[in-house]
């Protein structure tokens, strides 16, 4: 059955809220907006590293705040862009989808420094579009 | 409340429309079309380089934003590719955005050339969406 004006409008709205939240990360990232970067999670949103040997998960707005305030601290200030991101909407108030990055160091000559994808759960909490969990898998760091 | 189906569309098309304004800006450096570049800023239109040392550099107009352009990619051939572009929509036919900025020289064998980051107020004209202003902030530029 084909999908209502009202359908497709709102599916339009839901593809533009999301597609907006891997640019809003990467633009906090840049500014240094760490509760910024946070409010893009659910309350309960979960950042997950894949390593090559281990997987690292934290959860919750409080661990959130306390690992992406370490961001500064190494030997590497992240510049991120994102590239390619694809959206699957699930119905439901849940998406789901991939984007890719690439990462340059402010901290040492915005030399190129990796690359890697994201992938991505959403949720709508009340009408905003949000991480549910974002699962980073670095494809190749310097 | 509610947006009307009316409302969002208008908010979707608004977006889409200033998501276009830093593609085509970048397109039309690639291409060298100055007056491409000058065509979408408002005719008042102010464009701001900010370097490392936080100096500013201003043209405003038609005419000056012309000069300026035709000047900078003349000395520079710079070919840009942009990202991470957010969007905020103020109502009454004005946004401000930002986006991120990765360089390469096109007459160095195309070697990565900078970083940096723009800062846009946009504003309607008519039903087009035009810069106001574009404050370009350098984060690195490699030396030349």
């Amino acid at each position: 059955m084909a999908k209502s004006v009202e359908q497709t409008v709102a599916e339009l709205a839901d593809r533009d809220a999301i597609r907006e939240l891997p640019q809003r990360y990467c633009d906090c990232v840049w500014r240094g907006d760490i509760a910024g970067l946070v409010d893009l999670f659910t309350d309960d949103g979960a950042f997950i590293v894949v390593g090559r040997k281990r997987e690292n998960k934290t959860a919750g707005r409080a661990e959130l705040l306390r690992v992406y305030s370490t961001l500064t601290a190494g030997d590497v200030l992240p510049r991120p862009y994102i590239h390619n991101h694809v959206v699957d909407l699930k119905g439901g108030g849940r998406a789901a989808g991939r984007c890719y990055v690439e990462l340059r160091n402010a901290k040492k000559n915005f030399e190129w420094t990796g690359t890697g994808f994201y992938e991505d759960e959403y949720a709508k909490a009340g009408d905003q579009w949000k991480f549910k969990s974002r699962t980073f898998h670095m494809s190749h760091g310097q | 409340m509610a947006k009307s189906i009316e409302q969002t569309v208008a908010e979707l098309a608004d977006r889409e429309a200033i998501r276009d304004l830093p593609l085509k800006y970048c397109d039309c450096v690639w291409r060298g079309d100055i007056e491409g570049i000058a065509n979408i800023f408002a005719e008042n239109g102010t464009f701001t380089v900010i370097d490392l040392k936080q100096q500013e550099r201003s043209n405003t107009g038609r005419a000056n934003l012309l000069k300026s352009f035709k000047e900078g990619l003349a000395a520079a051939s710079p070919r840009p590719y942009i990202h991470n572009h957010v969007i905020e929509l103020k109502g009454s036919g004005r946004a401000t955005g930002r986006c991120y900025l990765d360089l390469r020289i096109a007459s160095d064998n195309f070697k990565w050339g900078g970083a940096g980051w723009y800062d846009d107020e946009y504003v309607k004209v008519g039903d087009e969406w035009k810069f106001q202003t574009r404050r370009f902030h350098h984060a690195h530029m490699e030396p030349r």
